[in-house]
């Protein structure tokens, strides 16, 4: 740590804290995938340990899996001539996010969610609400009421209504 | 750089809840949920609103209907300066484009939503069921609480059912269904598809009951027969249509037949289509078929919708249906049904929009010719139209370029455009010159083949326009102002024709906003008297309504003189017995009281004007005469005249 080019690197990570108080530490480089952390970081305050409230740490280590996973370390060095390659790179991805969404149980699947959202990360959010909308296709209210453990907040009167409202859905 | 280190790995748990409660942690905000939910149906989306306040603001979020509508819809209303589309909620707007009640619930239509095309249900009590009315032979019920369904009656029957009616059989003979609709009210140029939908309550001892159908216009003895079988234990796995399948919503449906309908819309509205079923149910246990509806799909050759905001007609035309050369040859093409193509071995596949069933890949590096037509009548009016070839690369090519001749031109002309375009996409540069593709929002790609000015009116001079009245569903009709009967209409000194065009590129202030598309609308420069009326024939109404007529106008200048009199004539043609009533054209002096007799602003910056009223019981088959005469009306500009339904 006493380089030169060593100060210049740790300038490059971003300290991030779990809500459990873990610390991770993540490029910069991989970090400007969540739109959170960019603007964090145009807004030029990234020193010291960046608190992320929502996220606990083995959701932010699955975070972090897949932006390492997403980051491609020298698009700029790549040659176009080989995009051949590249395309067949994106097939191996688009599989290793499959299985990297499948391989995640119900609680881990909502963290990630969660999380995603809150760091705005877009493709993993997607990924994750695609997995979440497959659950929830043809069930009933009462259903994901108790899927989410969520208690419903209507009135009567409310609820009547908006079952009404959407009458057709039920049919 | 960090290690993944995880705690004992968390157990599967049924539901989300256990660790939410546990943790007490983190509601899913409302981003969250709208990100879930953009990725369900339209039908989920209406259901999971119901769950809680923030479920409701997600799930009605446009976010989520964005993803529904096709992208001419979405990206307009955000963009356009149409006040009207922009002014509804995505949600909204899904509803308007494709989901309507119609006829008093005796039907349901929609949208198909991929294809635009138009596809009915019909309701059991519109149905032909023979001895329909024998309490011995068929039980009425009204959903979903009817106490006549005992419950094992209940069971295994679909608590869901669009109409307030269904019937169900009683006994076990032989009996006769069927049910009919208007070929005019389909889309043209459509296969069809008609469905019987019902449901089981019990397990039946007897496998394969055979059931004759028939399908065919009325009057016709052409139809085609099949047998069908209804129950449902020996369907295998190939789907021939044979066997009733399991729908989403819990229903069952069988194919009855199929009919294309190649109808002009113009012409045969009298044509019914009719599809009747005999079946033989005896040596059941129980029976109890429930003939729900008759629904129709459809397969489609093209995709249609209307451009928006300019509300031309579009079309795409399915790879099948394009001329390949060599296209059946599998050395040069693979041919792919699209839910194979989705899985992961063809991840170079876009997401598809379009309702074809099939895509046609290129295995062979040869040059090739493929081609497409389409008739111009089909296409709207005076309008410049452009053909693209939509298609995807599976990789790139070091071949750079891919020059391609493409040629637009009348069958049979000689006068055609050629033109050279490129396909790869690698050399284009910043100025749009058109001659290289461009990457579509959803995926694929287009290129630019040509362009082509439709002069064509004979297939589609727009005469009326048409929509359903939301709530109610029932249908409305502007006639355009061409179609009226104007005296001396032609006359250049009485009246002068404005093409709205025109009048949008110096648009006299006075003149509103014109929603619909009609090319033309009509000056009063006299101010005699004038007469001015129209005609529709009731067949097109809505039945069991009462429908309003209006004049809808404007005027372009003030005028000191008050009430403007009008005589409003209303009646059958060839009837002596229409209604007459005096009306005022001028708005000062309309008192609070809605008497109908003053004009009425309306949203639109138009001015209707109540014409009256009739009652369309659907007994008489008419034409309907609205005339009026009146005097001092110069700059008068008439849009056309609306019938709809009058509110209650």
């Amino acid at each position: 740590m006493s380089t030169p080019s060593s100060s210049v690197f740790s300038y490059r990570v971003l300290k991030l804290k779990s809500s459990d108080g873990e610390i991770f530490e993540v490029k910069q480089t991989v970090a400007v995938q969540s739109g959170v952390l960019k603007q964090m970081m145009e807004d030029g305050c990234t020193e010291g340990e960046i608190p992320l409230n929502n996220v606990d740490s083995p959701t932010l280590a699955k975070i972090i899996e897949w932006c390492n996973k997403h980051h491609d370390d020298d698009v700029e060095g790549r040659v176009l001539s080989q995009e051949k390659e590249k395309e067949k790179e994106k097939a191996d991805m688009k599989r290793w996010e499959s299985e990297f969404i499948d391989a995640l149980n119900r609680d881990e699947l909502y963290f990630l969610l969660i999380g995603s959202n809150y760091m705005n990360i877009k493709e993993l959010l997607d990924c994750a609400a695609q997995k979440v909308a497959g659950m929830v296709k043809g069930k009933t209210p009462e259903a994901i009421r108790e899927m989410f453990n969520i208690q419903s907040d209507f009135t009567e009167e409310e609820e009547k209504a908006i079952r009404k409202e959407n009458q057709w859905a039920f049919n | 750089m960090w290690t993944t280190e995880r705690s004992a790995p968390r157990n599967p748990s049924p539901s989300f809840s256990s660790l939410v409660v546990m943790t007490g942690m983190l509601a899913l905000s409302e981003g969250c949920i709208a990100a879930v939910i953009s990725f369900t149906t339209p039908c989920d989306a209406c259901r999971l609103a119901c769950v809680s306040t923030t479920f409701r603001s997600a799930a009605d979020s446009d976010v989520v209907w964005d993803c529904s509508l096709p992208p001419e819809y979405s990206s307009c209303s955000s963009s356009s300066s149409s006040t009207t589309w922009s002014a509804l909620s995505k949600k909204e707007l899904y509803f308007r484009i494709c989901h309507n009640l119609i006829h008093k619930g005796k039907m349901s239509f929609w949208f198909d939503l991929l294809s635009g095309k138009k596809c009915y249900m019909i309701s059991p009590r519109e149905l032909n069921i023979v001895d329909g009315d024998d309490i011995y032979e068929w039980g009425w019920y009204s959903i979903p609480d009817d106490v006549g369904i005992s419950w094992w009656d209940q069971f295994n029957i679909p608590n869901n059912c669009r109409f307030p009616e269904v019937v169900k059989r009683v006994n076990m003979i032989q009996f006769e269904i069927g049910g009919k609709i208007a070929t005019s009210l389909l889309s043209p140029m459509t296969t069809y598809i008609p469905y019987l939908v019902f449901a089981e309550n019990a397990i039946c001892w007897v496998y394969d009951d055979p059931a004759e159908v028939s399908i065919g216009l009325a009057g016709s003895d052409n139809g085609q027969n099949r047998t069908v079988y209804i129950h449902r234990e020996q369907q295998d796995g190939d789907d021939d249509g044979f066997y009733p399948k399991m729908r989403a919503d819990g229903w069952l449906e069988t194919e009855l037949g199929e009919f294309f309908n190649g109808d002009d819309e113009e012409e045969d509205r009298s044509a019914e289509e009719e599809c009747s079923e005999k079946s033989e149910v005896q040596r059941l246990s129980v029976v109890s078929l429930r003939p729900e509806p008759l629904l129709s799909k459809l397969a489609a050759p093209f995709s249609f919708w209307l451009d928006l905001p300019s509300g031309k007609k579009c079309y795409m035309i399915s790879a099948k249906e394009l001329y390949i050369e060599n296209g059946d040859s599998t050395f040069y093409w693979v041919w792919f049904t699209i839910p194979d193509a989705n899985d992961n071995k063809h991840w170079w596949l876009p997401d598809y929009r379009f309702p074809f069933a099939e895509v046609v890949g290129r295995c062979d590096s040869t040059p090739f010719e493929i081609g497409g037509k389409i008739t111009t009548s089909l296409l709207s009016e005076m309008t410049t139209y452009i053909a693209y070839l939509v298609f995807a690369e599976s990789s790139v090519q070091n071949v750079d370029d891919g020059p391609a001749e493409v040629t637009v031109g009348f069958a049979g002309s000689s006068n055609g455009q050629s033109r050279t375009i490129y396909f790869r996409r690698r050399h284009q540069n910043e100025d749009d010159d058109s001659f290289y593709p461009k990457k579509r929002g959803n995926g694929w790609v287009e290129s630019e083949l040509g362009e082509f000015f439709n002069r064509d009116r004979s297939g589609s001079v727009i005469k009326q326009s048409f929509w359903f009245d939301l709530p109610s569903g029932k249908k409305c009709y502007m006639i355009s102002a061409r179609e009226l009967y104007i005296e001396d209409g032609d006359n250049t000194y009485d009246w002068r024709w404005f093409t709205i065009l025109d009048a949008d590129d110096a648009r006299p202030w006075w003149l509103p906003d014109c929603r619909f598309p009609f090319p033309k609308v009509v000056v009063r420069r006299d101010s005699t008297l004038f007469e001015i009326g129209g005609k529709i024939t009731t067949s097109l109404l809505s039945e069991m309504t009462t429908y309003i007529a209006y004049l809808v106008f404007v005027e372009s200048s003030i005028h000191n003189v008050d009430d403007g009199l009008v005589e409003v004539d209303f009646g059958f043609a060839g009837s002596s017995n229409g209604q007459s009533r005096t009306v005022y054209f001028r708005r000062r002096h309309q008192n609070e009281d809605d008497d109908g007799f003053y004009p009425k602003k309306r949203g639109d910056g138009w001015v209707e004007s109540e014409l009256g009223e009739f009652f369309n019981g659907g007994d008489i088959d008419g034409e309907l005469l609205m005339t009026n005469k009146t005097e001092m009306t110069q700059n008068l500009i008439v849009q056309g005249i609306e019938i709809k339904p009058k509110k209650k």
